[in-house]
This record gives C-alpha cells, structure tokens and sequence, in this order.
C-alpha cells in the first residue's frame, strides 16, 4: 500500500482529513508539527531557520547548512517511518522531500478562503479584518518558505498526484476518495520505487549524521547516495575533511562503501551508452578538472514504442548507479539480485561476473579512479522522467547530451536531441550542449589557438593605434566646443568600447584555458 | 601630474600606463572576488595618480560598460539574468546617472579653477571623495560587523530590519518578475533604480546598492541578482558612457589600460570564491573596502585647502596625495596578495591530487 502525503496551508483541515484517512486505511499519522518538534529537540534551531528563511531570502553559508541539516533530518525521519510501516504525513510541501517515489500519493488539499478566516478567527479570536491580514500573511509565508527552501512554487499542478477541493465536497468524502486511490495498482510499491526510498533514507541518514559530528558539521557537502554507495562531494576549501568522512560515516547501516569528491558543482553527462575510452570523456574530464566539477552520468534510454517522448505517462525508472563498486546488478530486473557486497573484489570465474549493460559500470569506476564520480543513474522513459533525476539541491553547470536515441534513424537522433536539449535548458537552466560541441565551447585545440592569435594580432592593432595617435586623439576627446565632433565622439566611445572588452576578454579566456586555469 | 590636451587629461608614459594596468589588474581581482565592480579601487586610485575625479569615473563607467557586457554574457547562459526587471531598474538608473553626470560636470565647472593654486576639478574632487567614502564605509563597517555577528554565532546573517520594512511595503501598482520569481512594488523599484543609477554615475559602484536590494528588499536569488545587475550595468555603463562622453571626461586609453589588468585578475578573483569560505572572504572584503575609505579621506584636506577651506602649505599636498596612494595600494596589494595565495595553494594542491591520481591509476 502507498503513503500519503497530504499538503495544505490550512492546519485544521489536513490533520481532520489526514487522521480520518489514517482511520481508515489503519495506517499511523504524521504532521510536520511533530517532525519539528524532534528537529528542535535535535538541536535544529528551526524557528529560527523559518524566520530567516521567510524574511528574507539571501542565503548565507551558515544558513544554508541548516536548512540542509534540516532537509536531512525531516526527511531521515520520515524515511524511518516508512521502513516501519504506512503512513498518513500531513504538512505545508512535505510531498516536495521524497520526490521520484512512485508510491506515494501526494495529495494537493485546497480550503476556501472563507474557512480559512473562519477558522482563524475562532481559534486566534480575532476580528474579521484582521483575520484577513492573517491567512494572507500565512500564505505568503508559506509560499516564501517552499520558493526559496524547495525551489518550486507550490501552487504548479505538476507536482501533486491529486488536487482535492473542499468547497464542493466533504472532508469525508474527499477521505473516501483517497482511499480508493491508494488501492489503484498505479500506487503500489515496486521493487524501484522501493529501492528509490532506500537510497532516499541512506542518503539522508548520512547527511544527518554528517550534520551532526562536530568534525563535519561545519562543511559544505552534498551527498547522494545509490544501491548502498555514498557520495559525498566536498568543497575544494575544505580539503582536509576528505579523510574525516569516512570515519564519520562508518557503521552507518546500509552503506556498503563511501567515496569522497572533491567538487563545487556537477556536469551532467545524459547518453545511451557509455565508454571510458572515448573522446566524449577524455574532453569532459579535462574540463571537470579546471571546474573542480563531478561528472554525473545518466544512462537515459526511451522505449521503442513510446509515443509521446516529451512527457505524459510516468513510463519506468530504474536506478542503478556503482555497480562495478558495489558488486551488484539489478539493470530492468524485477527483483534485483541479493548479490553480497564483495568490495569489489570479483572471483576469476567469468560467469559471475555482471554485465555492464551500458558501460555505466566501467565509466563510473574510471570516474572513482580519477576523483570525478558524481554518481549514475539508468533511466528508461520519456524527458519528463529524466527530468525527474535533477535534483534542485545539486548544483549543476553544465548538461552534456552524448549519443541518444541510437535505435532512431540518424536525423530522428539529431531532431529528437535538439529537443530534448531545448526541453532541459527551459527547465533546469543551465547550459545544455553536444559533446560534440564541448571541444569548440569549452576546451581548446588548434582552432582555439588560432582564435586566439587571430584576436590578439586584432587588440595590438587598436592599442597601437590609440596610443600612436593620442596627438589627434586627446583634443577630440576633450573638445566641448564642436557639436559634431561630440556627436561623433559618443557614437565611436559607444561602438569601440565593448569591441576592445570582446576581443580582449576573449583572448584573456583562452590564455586562461590553455594554462588549465578557470 | 602634467595635464595635456583640454587640460585635464593626463600626459601617459610607460611608468604611469602600468600603475593603471596595475589598478586594472587589482580592481578586477578584486571584483571577482567580491562580486561587485572594482570602480571602488580603480576610481580613487586614478585620482592618485593625478586624473581629475570626474575622468577617472568617466573613464571606469566606459569600462564598466564592456565589462558588464563581457559578463552578462554568460550569466545569461545560466539563466541568471531577469531582463524584465532590468528594464525596469535601466529607466531609472537612467535618471539617476543623468542627475550624477550634471552635479559632476557642475562642480567640476565650479570648483577650483585656479584659485588657491587648485586645479581645475578640485570641488569635483571633493564630492566624489565624500560619496565614495560615506558609501564605502557603510558597506564595509555592515561587512565587518557581520562577520563579528557570525563569530559571536550571533543571528543567521546580515540584519535586515530596512530591507525586512520596504519588502512589507505593497505600494500599487505590484509587477510580477517571471525569472526571479517576485512581485515587486513600482515605487520602490523606482527608487533602487534612481539609486543605483546615481551611485553609478558618481562613483562607478552602483553594484554596491543595486545587488543588495535586489536580494534583501526584492527577494531574488543571490545568483538572478548579480547576473541583473551584471546586465543592468551593461546598461547603465552604456548610457554613463555616452553621457561622459558627450561631456568629453571619457579618457578612452585610460579606460584600455584598464581592461589589460582588469579583464585577467577577474578570473582569478572569482577562482578565490571558491576557495576561500564565505566570513574569510566578507572580512578580507570589508577591510579592503574601509582601507580605501580611509585612503580617500586622507586626500580630502588636499581638496579642501585648493578650495580655499582650510589653509595649508600647498607643498603639503604632495604628502597628503603620497600617503592616499599609500593606503590605497596597501588595500589593494594586501588584498590581492590574500587572493592569489589562497588561488595558488588551491591551485597547487588541486595538481598534487592529480598526480596521486594518476600515480593510483598506473
């Protein structure tokens, strides 16, 4: 059976809707009042952090770390729960902190605004007036809090299973209708939504535990982790703690191996098949190196019959990720092997041995051995699914689109990578490229030295040229007296300035780029 | 310093042509580090060198201009520029420079001139040096405090009381910003533009209140805030530009020196941010900026006595423009010598961690 999340602004409706539909599922219930009040029993001084946060948005290092560290506690807490058993949670965006679990109904709860003030104006006591000053000022806190602590806004459609209205339908019926929902096939556990949670739970557990050592609470780390490996990216300020995680993260149940990456942003490498020998990573691993970035691969592939690519039906997502490092495979598998974790440490017999379907492991492992490795994922589906592995909390400069679509013909694969290229650029904003393009837009080569030449021969010409003439050229400069002149003198300042800025900043770019400086 | 042609330009041989490229290069590493424009150094220290305050902000808005330009550039690639509101903040900070260019070319009209052996430009002089340092030092003394506020673990950050006070402020009619995801009111958003714009035009710095609005008063995220105002600046730098110009204090050699450094120490600024932690960069940032405060008004009794205020030897002002320059190059060598140590270190230690990389892999 599925959980439910329920999100609403209003306090009263979702406890009766939730603790009704707890009733009569037989399932336990949650509310974000109680995770808080663990939270700030924890140490987690989360008034505090919501004042901040709700008030003004500028994100300082310190806050930052403690809306992770809050991040990773609620959600640690609410993976606990479920490991335990089904349950109602009910709060403000909890559906927005286990994003990508297909078995749980996230449930939009919509209060008209006229309950809303009736409520607050019984339970606070106060006049109609000023109850309406409320309720708008609840919910224009509440949007701040979701914006700038989840990066969405929460009245998009998109990221609800269901909207219940309550205007025209009881709190009773709108339970009834849930519980049919949670019945649906649609919403039940699989062994990939199941796994998902797993990594979920690991993953928070680790970065709440990491929050919590005073060798590690003031570091800036991201972590993700997969099928029991954990990464942990680290910033290249901080190099010392390399060796400090770890020791911190040792016995943490669950995790099978931890890998250290020194990084202060990700690439995201999407492409059907991967090969650590190729020219495409030869070329990104050189520009990680001068980015201090970790290169993140997904092995994203669309089912041949698929006919909408763009989004729609929720077709299957599978992740697998380290699987040279973990031992292990479950690639499109309904039940994954319950393979020991060796270390890596394989028998010489052959049959053994997992294939690499993709080449994800033998380019994750390559990655390891150069202090690269973002993490992998396998996705099968349409853009909307691969969407759904960019995370908002991973910082992401550059997205690679390698060989896709291999079963399509050649202008289908062109058409089809454009597209998906344009759709990723609209909605995660960052950069999204060819690794055919990565030599001509971020490496240098030949044609690279050649324009850089070419631009420094163009500068020393104009400098030449100023300052050979500065006899004619002062006078026309200061002249105040020559209508024309000053006309003219606003026209050349205005058109020569931002070519000289061109032309130099572009030498001075690949200068940098050649001495692996950027 | 010898003026030649229109008597305020300055007569440039290769001594002085690389202390401006040396400015250049400090201002910029300076601006990558901090995020801001470098004007604050570069201004002050091309009136150290005996340009007229009113070419020295002349030239750097020209500067600025193909700066902002080279910049925006690539913020917009990252999706970090809201030009809506760009066009909004442009329209006033058009107003604000214009009135800034007017006072400027009034004063330097005005003042001086003569009199009390003063060169020309002296009460131009004078009201640059005030704005730059009442800006200045508030930007600086808010910075330090804060960092004594986040040693103390007092609070989570800058106080916001004004800032918390004019985002409460609803003045109809509201604009909705669809990048930076934010409702704001016209007149406030008249008023940073004005600002901004003003401060621009005076002083080259506009950044200084235009980036803090946007994240403090507006709401933006801090990396949609630089890239506007980085946009916005492409704007403003255009118009102060052209408004210079027109009024013939734009020194077009100056302002190429400028980009020789300026244009190189920018990458290695902004390399520094990412690896030297956010209250060490706040700290080595608000005593570089209080330093160059400190510089600027050492020179002011200079302005004063070629005004005819204070009476003075003008033999003196040798030693009062000598210790300015002093100052100035202690904050910026101080500064950026921090910066590259810390650059050069993370740079070295990043090519040790491959070598035992590729040591491991063989």
């Amino acid at each position: 059976m599925p959980l439910i999340f329920i999100s609403s602004e209003s306090k009263n409706s979702r406890r009766q809707l939730a603790e009704d539909l707890a009733k009569k599922l037989g399932y336990g219930c949650l509310c974000r009042e109680d995770l808080i009040e663990e939270a700030t029993k924890a140490g987690i001084p989360v008034g505090k952090l919501e004042v901040a946060m709700i008030k003004s948005p500028a994100m300082s290092e310190r806050l930052a770390r403690q809306k992770e560290r809050y991040i990773a506690f609620i959600t640690a807490a609410l993976c606990e729960r479920a490991m335990e058993g089904n349950f109602v949670y009910h709060g403000r965006a909890g559906h927005l902190l286990l994003q990508g679990i297909s078995h749980i109904i996230k449930v939009r709860l919509v209060v008209t605004q006229e309950t809303r003030i009736a409520e607050a104006m019984t339970q606070l006591k106060l006049g109609r007036d000023k109850a309406v000053g409320y309720v708008k000022d609840v919910d224009e806190d509440i949007e701040r809090w979701v914006r700038y602590f989840y990066g969405v806004n929460r009245d998009k459609p998109g990221q609800y299973d269901v909207a219940v209205n309550l205007e025209n339908m009881s709190l009773s019926n709108a339970s009834a209708m849930l519980c049919y929902m949670a019945e649906l096939p649609d919403f039940r556990p699989t062994p990939a939504s199941l796994r998902a949670l797993e990594n979920r739970s690991l993953e928070a557990r680790a970065r709440k535990k990491l929050a919590l050592d005073p060798q590690t609470e003031n570091t800036d780390l991201k972590v993700r982790a997969e099928n029991g490996v954990v990464t942990v990216t680290y910033m290249p300020r901080q190099p010392g703690v390399a060796q400090i995680i770890p020791e911190v993260l040792a016995g943490l149940a669950g995790c099978k191996e931890v890998m250290c990456t020194m990084a202060t942003t990700n690439i995201l490498w999407v492409q059907e098949k991967f090969d650590p020998h190729c020219e495409a990573f030869h070329q990104l691993n050189q520009i990680a190196q001068r980015w201090d970035a970790a290169i993140e691969l997904v092995r994203f592939t669309v089912p041949p019959d698929l006919e909408n690519v763009f989004g729609g039906t929720y077709v299957e997502v599978d992740q697998s990720a380290e699987q040279a490092l973990a031992g292990t495979s479950n690639q499109f598998t309904a039940e994954p092997p319950k393979a020991e974790y060796n270390g890596g440490i394989e028998d010489d017999v052959e049959s053994d041995k997992v294939k690499d379907v993709g080449g994800v492991s033998d380019t994750i492992q390559e990655l390891v051995n150069i202090g690269r490795s973002g993490g992998a994922h396998t996705i099968r589906g349409n853009f909307h699914t691969l969407l759904s592995v960019i995370r908002g909390d991973v910082k992401y400069s550059l997205i690679v689109l390698g060989d896709l679509f291999l079963s399509k013909s050649h202008e289908t694969q062109v058409r089809l990578t454009r597209e998906l290229g344009g759709y990723l650029a609209e909605r995660v904003g960052v950069p999204v490229i060819t690794s055919d393009e990565l030599q001509k837009k971020y490496l240098v080569g030949k044609k690279q030295f050649l324009k850089m030449l070419l631009y420094s021969a163009a500068v020393a010409a104009l400098y030449l040229v100023i300052f050979f003439a500065q006899g004619p050229l002062l006078p026309f400069l200061g002249d105040t007296e020559h209508m024309q002149q000053r006309i003219i003198r606003m026209v050349a300042i205005f058109l020569f300035i931002p070519v000289v800025a061109y032309l130099y900043g572009t030498v001075t770019s690949l200068f940098l780029k050649f001495l692996k400086f950027e | 310093m010898e003026h030649v042609a229109g008597e305020y330009f300055i007569h440039l041989d290769l001594y002085v042509a690389l202390q401006v490229i040396l400015l250049g290069f400090i201002g910029g590493t300076l601006s990558g580090f901090i995020g801001s424009g470098g004007a604050f150094f570069m201004t002050p220290g091309m009136m150290n060198l005996g340009v007229q305050g009113v070419v020295a902000v002349g030239s750097n808005i020209a500067h600025k201009f193909g700066k902002a330009m080279v910049g925006s550039r690539k913020h917009g690639e990252m999706g970090n520029v809201d030009k809506k509101l760009a066009l909004f903040l442009v329209l006033t900070s058009y107003a604000g420079i214009w009135l800034a260019v007017w006072i400027n070319s009034k004063l330097f009209a005005g003042g001086g001139g003569g009199e009390h052996g003063a060169p020309k430009g002296a009460g131009a002089n004078l009201y640059i040096s005030i704005v730059f340092i009442t800006i200045l030092s508030v930007v600086a003394l808010s910075m330090l405090r804060d960092v004594m506020r986040t040693a103390k673990d007092e609070g989570m950050g800058p106080s916001r009381k004004i800032s918390e006070f004019l985002s409460r402020l609803r003045l109809p009619p509201m604009i909705y910003f669809k990048v930076a995801d934010v409702k704001v009111s016209l007149w406030v958003l008249m008023m940073v533009g004005l600002a901004t714009g003003y401060l621009a035009g005076t002083i080259g710095v506009g950044g200084f209140i235009g980036v803090p609005a946007m994240i403090y008063v507006f709401g933006i995220p801090t990396a949609v805030a630089a890239g506007t105002e980085l946009y916005l600046a492409m704007f403003m730098g255009a118009w102060g530009a052209v408004n210079y110009a027109w009024q013939g204090f734009v020194d077009i050699r100056l302002t190429m020196l400028m980009y020789l450094g300026s244009l190189l120490g920018i990458y290695i600024g902004a390399y520094g941010v990412k690896v030297v932690n956010e209250v060490y960069i706040r700290l080595v940032t608000g005593l570089i900026i209080i330093i160059c405060a400190l510089s600027r008004g050492v020179a002011i009794p200079m302005y004063l006595r070629q005004l005819g205020y204070v009476n003075m030897d003008p033999a003196f002002d040798t030693y009062f423009n000598g210790a300015s320059k002093v100052l100035l190059f202690l904050a910026g060598f101080g500064g950026v010598a921090v910066i590259l140590f810390h650059v050069f270190r993370a740079h070295r230690r990043r090519r040790s961690i491959q070598v035992v990389m590729e040591y491991a892999k063989t």
